[in-house]
């Protein structure tokens, strides 16, 4: 137990956690976040402008209702432009790992043989 | 009178369907060039990870089965509201790829692994893992696959000129008689068929042929539709007139009294089954795995994010335009083919374009068998024959057991369809929600939580599994109480204890019971994050080692 305990201690001091997965973490807690803003917008916007309407308080903005032009489709387009912006500006460019001789290596040996990875 | 001239669809659509099938044939047959014999396993199930963008924004949500089918009947029958159902969608591109992208592909590549349940049991080093997910994830895909199948026979049957049939939905009165047969012969031999051949590829560049199509049919309806309305306000309020007002706003129009379609509540709801239902599906995760680099994932977000707007905002304003354009329909899923032959027949060509709009369904679902095709069979191959059976096996040897695996499968579903289980639309349904609160938190701890251990990956997938499991059971027990309460004091007093139907969602017979008014996928994702991080808290740490491998550098 102490000598798994030590050398548990041992390896996070030396650890050093791969970029990619720091930047994962990263762009992932973004994109919840995103996710977050576009839902409570669009759900909040939409019931509170797009429910109990009468006929008469239906107004349309280029022929559409206009809680769904503001309410949806123009944050969709928003979110569009935001995940350009994510692609290109945000999510960093990683090495996915693995040399392409080390991965046929490993894959194709018949699982009796692989050493364990 | 215009339902007369549009009653049949005429050897369009036959003819498209034969030009699909023949496409689809000769680009297995092109992928099968692709294949390295030296890396078969890694070739025949990922493609050589070597997935660029455009294959892999339009194909890896697998979306395009219910988008050309059940969605435009939604919008026709319930209204603009659908636009909040669907809105979700302007993010699963971020969801799909940059929550896990990278870890899985990173993952994949670190382990070897070429399946999801491989990739966990390499992950957390443990064989109960890998087998618990490998059951569960065949399991679920095989009630799809099966659906999909009797899906695309019917569609092949309701293709014949004569038929009298415009919609290609799945209809579950369509009785079995021999087009069923002869269409469940021609679409199993095309799927499996393209599918043994070619593998990852074939799947992936047929699916990516049929997305590639539907957009340009999607953008030339939006064009012929708005060109044929005076304007769009006004088809909204004649909608509004022939329906509801409530086609204009929430809850929507209700096609069943006393039923709505989008409360609030339950638009909340949608936020989580898209997008969290959308990156752990199985198959979405498999083609992540495949991806060739981490720039093709950042171009697959740009790409698909761009392919959502031009198809849902637009397929949404094109069925609102039909109640303009189109008498009242009695079947809401005739609305884009009878759309489609309304606003082509007096184009020059139109008949191959409405012929290319009402031969999509069966595209979308050859795309869609295909790659659960794929999925299971990855699973027996690598899963279980490989890990568990013959470890020694050699590549030849494992080429004839995927060959077998597929063919195998196929044969399965065809026979499963001889004659169909009832209901199999709901085990559907069931399925998909439970793939989803199965694999959505263990994939997340997998990736980002060190400290996750195998027992609580174990604890995620099951009370995952178990919780969807108990509400869809409870949803079928209300329908069953609610059905009988007139003649069995048993129904009653389930109907007292539980409450009735609170008729929200899809007016479906096979709808889960609704907890506090949400999906249950939201408390599948709570109850699997809960078990999830308690029982890796009360379990010993994983191998500091084993975690390295994962996590460092």
């Amino acid at each position: 137990m102490s000598n798994s305990i030590a050398s548990n201690a041992l390896s996070t001091t030396d650890r050093r956690e791969s970029p990619l997965v720091r930047h994962a973490r990263r762009e992932a807690i973004i994109a919840g976040l995103i996710w977050l803003a576009a839902g409570s917008y669009t759900v909040g916007y939409c019931s509170q402008l797009g429910y109990g309407l009468s006929p008469d308080d239906v107004t349309f903005v280029w022929g559409m209702p206009s809680w769904i032009v503001f309410g949806v489709f123009a944050p969709w387009l928003v979110c569009t432009a935001i995940s350009w912006i994510f692609s290109f500006c945000v999510m960093a460019d990683d090495p996915l790992d693995a040399a392409e001789q080390e991965l046929l290596a490993l894959h194709e040996t018949p699982l009796a043989d692989r050493k364990d990875r | 009178m215009l339902l007369a001239e549009t009653g049949g669809h005429g050897y369009a659509v036959l003819a498209t369907l034969v030009v699909f099938i023949a496409a689809s044939v000769w680009l297995g047959m092109l992928a099968q060039r692709w294949l390295d014999s030296d890396r078969f396993l890694e070739g025949y199930f990922l493609g050589n990870r070597g997935l660029g963008a455009w294959a892999m924004a339009l194909t890896a949500t697998v979306q395009s089965g219910g988008t050309f089918m059940g969605f435009p009947s939604l919008v026709y029958s319930h209204g603009w509201v659908v636009a909040l159902w669907i809105a979700p969608y302007m993010v699963v591109p971020l969801a799909s790829f940059a929550v896990v992208g990278k870890r899985l592909a990173q993952l994949s590549r670190r382990t070897g692994a070429i399946t999801v349940p491989e990739l966990l049991r390499a992950r957390f080093d443990d064989a109960r893992v890998g087998l618990t997910a490998s059951i569960l994830l065949m399991g679920f895909m095989t009630i799809m696959t099966i659906a999909q199948f009797k899906a695309g026979a019917i569609v092949m049957k309701l293709a014949w000129p004569d038929s009298g049939v415009l919609a290609f939905a799945e209809d579950p009165q369509s009785p079995l008689d021999l087009r069923f047969y002869i269409g469940l012969a021609v679409f199993s031999l095309t799927v499996v068929g393209y599918t043994w051949i070619g593998g990852f590829l074939a799947s992936v560049w047929t699916d990516l042929f049929q997305s590639v199509l539907m957009l340009f049919g999607v953008v030339a309806l939006l064009y012929l539709a708005l060109s044929s309305v005076e304007s769009l306000e006004g088809a909204t309020r004649i909608a509004m007139e022939r329906r509801s007002v409530d086609f204009a706003q929430g809850p929507g129009h209700a096609v069943k009294p006393g039923w709505q379609f989008l409360p609030p509540g339950l638009s909340i709801s949608m936020w989580f089954i898209w997008i969290w239902g959308g990156f752990a599906a199985p198959a979405c995760m498999v083609r992540v795995m495949a991806a060739s680099s981490t720039d093709v994932l950042r171009k697959s977000i740009a790409l698909l994010s761009t392919y959502n707007l031009l198809i849902y905002p637009p397929l949404i304003v094109i069925c609102v335009c039909a109640h303009s354009i189109l008498p009242p329909l009695e079947k809401s899923d005739e609305v884009v083919p009878r759309l489609a032959l309304e606003l082509t027949k007096s184009i020059p060509g139109g008949s191959v374009l409405s012929g290319l709009i009402l031969a999509a369904p069966f595209g979308a679902v050859m795309a869609t068998v295909s790659c659960y095709l794929l999925v299971i069979a990855s699973g027996l191959v690598e899963d279980v024959y490989r890990r568990v059976l013959r470890p020694q096996a050699t590549i030849a040897e494992l080429k004839r057991v995927t060959s077998i695996a597929i063919v195998g499968v196929g044969v399965f579903s065809v026979l499963m369809n001889l004659r169909p289980v009832q209901y199999l639309q709901a085990l559907v349904v069931f399925s998909t929600s439970c793939g989803a609160g199965t694999f959505c938190i263990p994939v997340l701890m997998a990736c980002y939580w060190r400290r996750a251990t195998a027992a609580g990956c174990l604890a995620a997938m099951l009370s995952g599994a178990g919780t969807i499991a108990a509400l869809f059971g409870l949803g079928w027990v209300q329908e069953w109480a609610a059905s009988n309460e007139s003649t069995w004091p048993l129904a009653r007093s389930i109907i007292e204890r539980i409450g009735r139907d609170t008729h929200v969602g899809v007016a479906d017979p096979a709808a889960p019971y609704y907890f506090c008014g949400a999906e249950p996928i939201v408390w599948s994702l709570i109850v699997s994050g809960l078990a999830g991080v308690a029982v890796s808290l009360m379990t010993a740490p994983p191998d500091a080692s084993r975690v390295a491998k994962c996590f460092d550098e």
